[in-house]
């Protein structure tokens, strides 16, 4: 027996064992570092602020830029403040009402766009061109389409001899207006998931679904929907999460308005913080409300939805 | 070794808390540096917005001679849309990493502190070479934080050649005329010259105050010790009467924020007979409209008046090149360098020592005169309002007040209101002199 040999591929065996231990932690280290300085820092920063009277600049070395502890004062400020509280009634409505609609939309899509017919490569292009697309672009383009007296919507009318609407100057129809971009502008790109998800599911079932007489829509209910749970689930958490995040689309196409009609959460948020002097620490306690809605949003999403896609 | 996977449960909740996290990390406040230096071989950063595209071509052409007569010092022009221009600034200067030189029109409360006294370097009496009533306003307990750059008058443009195509006589500007005169003219016109609309106006806070001062009210008192002298029946009253008249006379829905209508595009492209704006766009008219226009007279309710505004220079104790900066500021507030700036920009210049300036053109030079004679006979609160700091918290409130009046949100009384609390609490929390 050599020894040595086998020494040697004790040793390989082992240096083999340590980089395959030690390799991941290095490949994911830059992430893992990025995620840490950008996100994880500013949001421990952003939650401790948010016990503090300030403004967006600290300098403890000037007295009026020297941030004040006030414990919970900014949260117990949130409960008082209208505008705080109807920018986040809005943006729940939003995401009630927009979520649904967005996933039945996309899954429509999918639905046709899965099936093969000449130019379904152009059409599945074109359906997810929106979403390659700036939002603040989407608004801009949306907002010269709808607008009241110079909008191309409002001149077809004028031609059919219809009167015009007024679809981002009516508080109701403007925030009809955003939902509706909103859905446009994100269907094409959980179009493309869920035709991922709608490929997964095996053709043998539909051929056994068809031997056995179901119709079309008993074939959707009993075999494509059960098998598309895990795709939906996904396109309803992340759906979740962009309306409750939406901004700049509603920037671009209605700037907030009419009035604050379509103020939602995170715009309200931006203009605490950066336009009301000292008051980044109330924008603070803000944002930490909207950590809690969406994480608990997303534990609720996948209690409900998570167990029958496992 | 196995690498336990991360499961769909796991990874969405993750983007959950990141998703919110980022939002969250948007509210972290930053510490700044307080040290400057001053290299010898500099460039200048300077942070601006242009009224128009010359304005760029005339800065450039400023930096070149200065450049030429301060070697080993060189400028990056850095031009940010007027949108959000403010809050860009701060978080500049939260970042640590703030321009040398800025041009602003607001000096917000949290950069204050940061602002370079210019009279430490220039010596008190400097500032009395501008124009007192704006210069006033970049004073603060005995500190000059703010160089006046030019000043700026609101005023009314009127499209000239639809009037006399509508055989209306516009009113000399000794005589002026009120707003009943003024709106059945306008009326008149767009309905014989067959214009769209008879009357756009800008939809920002500054040009909706002018109303407010025409209608001989004003937010604060004009001297120490300052108070807020709104009345709030009569705010909403002058609120009421601007809806009615935007309701009538402008094009529908232009004050509810939401518009996509731009009164300077409207105005230039011949659709308004006239335009509530000011002195800094006449270089866009000289430029854009394709027929006779004219500045004021600016109708009045039961005072004459216009907005004293402007523009600032600033620089911050942070910046990376302090005494640079200052040198440039000084040169470039100094009477030749306005006499220049004044002339290719077709602004107003804050320096009473510019001269009178030649713009070129004769619509031009007689709006300058139109709107400069206006200012003049403005009652003082017009430059004091916005001059004193603690206005700095009430823009907001007049625009999104107006506005959601206007989209039917909220009634007068409740903007009126809600404008006086704002004006109470800016009064309170802004130190005075």
């Amino acid at each position: 027996m050599d020894i040595g040999l086998e020494v040697r591929r004790a040793t390989a065996r082992a240096t083999r064992a340590w980089r395959q231990t030690v390799t991941p932690y290095v490949l994911v280290a830059p992430t893992l570092l990025l995620l840490l300085v950008f996100v994880a820092w500013p949001l421990v920063q952003g939650i401790y602020y948010s016990f503090f009277q300030t403004g967006i600049i600290i300098d403890r070395n000037i007295p009026e830029l020297t941030p004040h502890y006030v414990g919970a004062a900014n949260y117990l400020q949130l409960v008082r403040d209208p505008q705080f509280i109807q920018s986040l009634a809005r943006t729940t409505a939003f995401s009630v009402v927009t979520v649904p609609l967005t996933a039945a939309f996309s899954l429509s899509l999918a639905l046709l766009m899965k099936q093969r017919f000449w130019g379904v490569g152009l059409m599945r292009a074109i359906t997810y061109w929106p979403s390659m697309v700036s939002l603040i672009v989407v608004g801009i383009a949306w907002k010269w389409l709808l607008g009241y007296n110079s909008g191309l919507v409002n001149y077809v009318l004028n031609l059919l001899k219809l009167p015009p609407v007024p679809w981002l100057i009516n508080g109701h129809l403007a925030q009809l207006a955003v939902m509706a971009v909103a859905v446009w502008a994100q269907a094409g790109f959980f179009m493309v998931i869920l035709i991922a998800g709608l490929q997964t599911i095996p053709a043998e079932l539909y051929e056994v679904a068809h031997i056995d007489g179901a119709r079309a829509w008993s074939t959707f209910w009993h075999v494509t929907l059960p098998l598309l749970r895990p795709s939906l689930l996904i396109v309803v958490v992340l759906s979740s999460i962009n309306a409750f995040k939406i901004y700049e689309l509603v920037v671009a196409l209605t700037g907030g308005g009419p009035g604050l009609d379509t103020v939602f959460l995170v715009q309200n948020i931006y203009q605490v913080a950066f336009r009301q002097p000292q008051a980044a620490g109330y924008a603070a306690a803000q944002s930490t409300v909207l950590l809690v809605v969406l994480l608990l949003l997303t534990a609720a999403q996948l209690r409900l939805g998570g167990e029958a896609a496992e | 070794m196995t690498m336990r996977s991360l499961s769909r449960r796991e990874f969405l909740l993750g983007a959950g808390a990141t998703a919110a996290g980022g939002v969250l990390a948007a509210c972290g406040t930053t510490s700044t540096p307080t040290t400057p230096t001053t290299p010898t071989k500099t460039t200048l950063n300077v942070l601006w917005y242009v009224n128009s595209d010359q304005e760029t071509v005339v800065m450039k052409s400023l930096f070149n001679e200065y450049a030429k007569s301060h070697p080993g010092v060189s400028f990056n022009l850095q031009v940010v849309p007027y949108d959000n221009y403010n809050s860009k600034l701060a978080q500049l200067v939260a970042g640590g990493t703030p321009p040398d030189v800025a041009k602003t029109t607001a000096l917000r409360p949290e950069i204050q502190p940061f602002l370079v006294d210019f009279a430490q370097y220039y010596g008190k009496d400097w500032i009395n070479q501008f124009v007192k009533i704006f210069a006033a306003g970049g004073e603060l307990a005995n500190k000059v934080i703010a160089a006046p750059l030019d000043v700026t008058a609101t005023g009314i443009f009127l499209n000239k050649t639809a009037f006399d195509k509508a055989g209306v006589q516009i009113p000399s500007e000794n005589k002026g005329w009120t707003y009943t005169e003024f709106l059945g003219a306008i009326k008149e016109v767009a309905d014989k010259a067959q214009i769209r609309f008879p009357l756009v106006w800008d939809v920002t806070a500054g040009r909706w105050i002018t109303y407010l001062y025409q209608n001989g009210q004003h937010v604060f008192s004009e001297n120490p010790p300052y108070r807020v002298t709104l009345n709030q029946a009569q705010l909403a009253q002058v609120i009421q009467s601007f809806l009615s008249m935007a309701n009538n006379y402008m094009p529908k829905g232009l004050w509810t924020g939401s518009s996509s209508d731009n009164p300077e595009q409207l105005f230039l492209s011949g659709q308004a007979v006239a335009w509530m704006s000011g002195s800094w766009n006449v270089e866009s008219l000289v430029t854009g409209a394709n027929f006779e226009w004219q500045a004021g007279p600016t109708p009045y309710v039961t005072t004459r008046s216009s907005v004293v505004g402007g523009d600032y220079l600033i620089s911050f104790k942070t910046a990376h090149a302090v005494k640079p900066a200052i040198d440039f500021i000084k040169w470039l507030t100094a009477p030749q360098a306005q006499a220049k700036y004044a002339k290719g920009t077709m602004y107003i210049p804050a320096n009473l020592h510019a001269g009178k300036v030649n713009y070129g053109n004769a619509m031009a030079s007689q709006a300058m005169n139109v709107l400069q004679s206006e200012l003049k006979v403005s009652p003082l609160y017009a430059g004091t309002d916005s001059g004193n700091l603690a206005m700095q918290y009430v823009w907001d409130t007049i625009y999104s007040s107006i506005t959601q009046a206007a989209s039917g949100s909220i009634t007068p009384d409740q903007a009126a209101a809600d404008i006086i609390q704002a004006a109470q609490t800016g009064l309170a929390k802004t130190p005075h002199s």
